[in-house]
Order: structure tokens, then C-alpha cells, then sequence
């Protein structure tokens, strides 16, 4: 999984890139800072809940953005500075969320069968 | 309005510069990109383009004719810039053969090819522009002078800009949304007001439309017509259910809610503008009620920000308290808006405040000016 996220996280200005199911449970997290046990906490059905049919969502703080994309199964977020080229963002996920698509349809059993 | 240009490509990494380069023109025009013949053709179908970049070759290595071959024929008067290597001869060519916009050579100076671009998008009215006109009344006017030339009509209220051909006065053709010929021009005249820009000569084309202009009008109106009782009689129908004392005045359809002009873009707004005021940024700090809110995007965008709707809604509270939890983990300070980016329907912001105020706003609107303007 980190490689997929390889190219965002590399970008000038992001601190990090959490991929979250739509059931909230993190399927991926590298920030700079040390909250993994806390990303666990967060009420993720909620939040996204409130995204209602938003395809991407940018929250805005003093020092930080956190860029949010919707993807098939959950929601990309990245952590950023506020000065970040975010059309590189936006065009890396375009690149990230197909894969995340494929990654995720060939879970389980099914990953066993051939596909006509 | 916003015009959209197209660049088409093989080099992603030149496409990703150009998107992040060009972004700070967003006020003038908005930049799509494709790295294939087809992908260009399927954006071209989709949203009206003002200027095409076209950097993709041909099996020769040299400029792809048959994607200039189509978008000649299919756009004749979308200006196109061709992208290629100082010593290619063949591109040179082709810039002189086919009448194109402009060759800019490799590496691309993008702040030129912006200026380029610019100046493009004026030609779009270089015979004038004006707005709130009934195209109706404009499509008799250019009929009676026997003008020949291009019309770009905007309908502000839907966001929409639809394209009208005309040769010594005769309607030839019409494009708009994937509407093309007299199902778009019928559209277009349906349109109570419009902003249009007037650009003389009509290029090369087959005539896709064979009536009178009159009576495309007459059918464009009849159908109007026809589309308003539909809604209109449902209405009072199910009015007339819960309230006989209404007068008729009550059937009509009630004025959409509107806290904002969207003024489109004048020809000197057409040149990239200046950073924000010394003066703007000095302003005091509001409180995020709505009226500070509206107030803060009309002193420093003025209607081109596409305001729809602006108001207090308490039910947007939870999504402040969680945005506020998460930005804690990151110690990423206080939160100041969250920006919605929907798929279908306006764009939503939600400023936190008590209550929180949620702002709509029309598609296509300054984005990132409107984020830049409400954090600051």
C-alpha cells in the first residue's frame, strides 16, 4: 500500500496521506506526526457522513489543509501545508484511485478465480 | 464567464506543470488537459472549448494531422496553438498551411503561452459584447445587417454558453452542452437574458441548420412555452389542494433566492488580475456570521465569486465539531472552512461560526480566490 501513495507523499508540502474505508477503518496512514492509535478514535462514519456526495472536500486550518478524495470503497485524505500544489494532489489521486479500485476488488476469495 | 482551454499532450509531467502554472489565470480561463486523441475528443464534446494547445504528433512524428484535420472541421472556430520542438520544420508548416493560432515552441514558456492564450480569448469579442439581451431580439438584429460572424451567448443563471454561427445573416449552425444544430439553437433561444460577445467572420462550415430564423425562433418560443405550464399547472394543481383562497399571482413560480449578482467577465477582466488590495488585507477581522461572510466576497471578489445562496444552518454543526477533532490529531491549528466539491449541483462551504453559516456556490466559481479570500 505505501507505494501506491509513494508519488502524494512525496509531493512538495504534504505531511501525509490516510486512507480510510467507508466503515472507518484505516487501511492506511503515514503522517509526520505520531497519531496512529488516535486515527482509530475518530468518528470516520460521521465525518463522512456529513461529506454527503462530495467528491473531494477541503478543510482549512491555521497551519494545515487536510484535502479529502472520495474513492470506491472509502476516502483518501491528505495532510498538507497551506501552500501545496494541490492540482498535483488532485492529479495524483486521479492516478492512486483506480489502483485502489482494483486493490480492493481482488480481496478474498474471489482473487482465487479467473475473470472471464 | 470562465472560458476552457484544452491541452492536449503526451508529456504528463509537462500537463501537471501547465494545470499548476496556469492555475493563478483561473479568473480568465480553466485548463483541461488529455494525453490522447480520443480523451481530447471527449472533453471537446462535453463543454464548449475557447482554445486548444494541441501537442500530440502524428504517426510522422510530426504535429497529428488527423486530430488538426478534425478539430478543423468539427471546431473551425476554436483558434489552435501547435506545441514543438524549435527545429521542427513540419510544425512550422502546418502553423502556415492551416492558418493556426500560433506555434510555441518547446520548453514552453507557460507564462507566455497564458499571455497568448489571453489574447485569444479577447479575439471572442472582438466586435463587441453586451449583456442582458433577449437572443431573440439579437437573432433579428443580425439577420437584418446580414452579418457574418460568431456568437457566443451565456446564460448566466445556468451557467451555460452556448455558440451560434451565422453567414450574411443566415443562422448556419449552434452548439451547446452536446446539443448541436437547431435542437441547440432552440435552446439557446429559449434563454430569457444573456450575456453575448460577438466575434466578426464566420469560419469554413456546413450549413447543420435549414429554417428560417424566424422559425427557429417561433419553435424555440413554442417550446418554452410548452416546458413552462408542465411545471405550472402541477403547481397550482397541487396548490389548489391544500389552499383555495390563492390568487393566481401565488401559482407563478416564486423568484429563486439570490444574494449575489455572478457577473461575468468584462474584456479588460479577460487580462489576468492583480493580487488582492493593500486595502483588503488590512481589513478588520469579521465575525463569520453570514452577512460579514457576503459582505467579505463582495469587497474582494464582487460578483464574479457566483454567490447563489449564503446562511446560518445549525445543522451543519456536527461536521465543524468533527473537522475540529480531526485538525486537533495534527495539531493543525484552528479550523477556518470546509470546501465542498460536489459532483452534481452547487459547491458548499461551511464556515464555522454560532451557528455555522453555509455558503452555495455556482459551478465553475474562483475556487481557490474564494478559499484564499475567506482564510485570510
Amino acid at each position: 500500500m505505501k507505494e501506491l501513495f509513494q508519488e502524494i507523499l512525496t509531493i512538495e508540502n504534504v505531511y501525509g496521506a490516510i486512507y480510510v474505508s467507508a466503515e472507518g477503518k484505516v487501511l492506511f496512514s503515514q503522517t509526520t506526526s505520531d497519531s496512529g492509535k488516535e486515527l482509530e478514535a475518530v468518528d470516520w462514519p460521521s465525518l463522512f457522513a456529513a461529506f454527503g456526495d462530495a467528491k473531494e472536500v477541503t478543510m482549512v486550518y491555521d497551519y494545515r489543509r487536510i484535502y479529502v478524495r472520495r474513492a470506491h470503497n472509502g476516502y483518501v485524505l491528505v495532510l498538507m501545508g497551506l501552500v501545496v500544489p494541490v492540482s498535483m494532489v488532485r492529479l495524483s489521486c486521479d492516478a492512486l484511485l483506480p489502483t485502489l479500485e482494483k486493490q480492493g476488488a481482488s480481496k478474498g476469495l474471489m482473487r482465487f478465480f479467473r475473470r472471464k | 464567464m470562465v472560458r476552457d482551454i484544452l491541452i492536449m499532450d503526451l508529456d504528463e509531467s509537462f500537463l501537471t506543470q501547465a494545470i499548476e502554472k496556469l492555475d493563478e489565470y483561473s479568473d480568465t480561463f480553466l485548463v483541461l488537459v488529455s494525453t490522447g486523441e480520443d480523451d481530447a475528443k471527449a472533453e471537446l464534446a462535453k463543454r464548449p472549448v475557447s482554445v486548444a494547445v494541441v501537442g500530440l504528433t502524428g504517426p510522422s512524428g510530426g504535429p497529428g494531422s488527423p486530430l488538426l484535420d478534425f478539430l478543423a472541421e468539427s471546431y473551425p472556430e476554436m483558434p489552435v496553438m501547435l506545441l514543438a520542438d524549435a527545429s521542427d520544420a513540419e510544425a512550422k508548416k502546418q502553423v502556415q498551411k492551416r492558418g493556426l493560432a500560433g506555434l510555441m515552441e518547446r520548453p514552453v514558456d507557460l507564462h507566455q503561452m497564458a499571455r497568448k492564450i489571453t489574447s485569444l480569448l479577447k479575439k471572442e469579442a472582438d466586435a463587441g459584447s453586451l449583456r442582458g439581451v433577449s437572443p431573440g431580439m439579437f437573432l433579428q438584429m443580425i439577420e437584418m445587417e446580414e452579418r457574418s460572424c460568431v456568437i457566443r451567448m451565456e446564460n448566466e443563471k445556468k451557467s451555460l454558453l452556448g455558440i451560434l454561427f451565422f453567414r450574411n445573416g443566415e443562422l448556419l449552425d449552434a452548439r451547446v452542452k452536446d446539443l448541436e444544430g437547431v435542437e441547440a439553437a432552440y435552446e439557446i433561444f429559449s434563454w430569457d437574458e444573456v450575456a453575448l460577445s460577438i466575434q466578426s467572420g464566420c469560419p469554413p462550415k456546413d450549413g447543420r441548420i435549414h429554417m428560417n430564423a424566424q422559425a427557429v425562433l417561433l419553435e424555440a418560443m413554442r417550446r418554452k412555452d410548452e416546458s413552462g405550464k408542465r411545471p405550472a399547472a402541477a403547481a397550482a394543481e397541487s396548490l389548489s389542494d391544500h389552499d383555495d383562497d390563492l390568487s393566481e399571482g401565488d401559482l407563478t413560480e416564486g423568484a429563486a433566492v439570490s444574494l449575489g449578482d455572478y457577473e461575468e467577465l468584462s474584456d479588460e477582466d479577460l487580462v489576468a488580475g492583480e493580487q488582492p488590495a493593500q486595502e483588503a488585507e488590512e481589513a478588520p477581522v469579521q465575525a463569520n456570521t453570514a452577512d460579514a461572510i457576503r459582505d467579505r466576497l463582495d469587497r474582494e471578489i464582487g460578483g464574479k465569486c457566483g454567490l447563489e445562496t449564503i446562511g446560518e444552518d445549525a445543522s451543519v454543526q456536527s461536521f465543524v465539531i468533527l473537522a475540529e477533532k480531526l485538525g486537533a490529531l495534527f495539531d493543525a491549528g484552528n479550523f477556518k472552512l470546509g470546501y465542498f466539491d460536489n459532483d452534481s449541483g452547487a459547491d458548499r462551504i461551511v464556515v464555522p461560526g454560532n451557528p455555522a453559516t453555509v455558503v452555495s456556490l455556482k459551478p465553475r466559481c474562483p475556487k481557490n480566490r474564494i478559499i484564499q479570500v475567506l482564510t485570510t
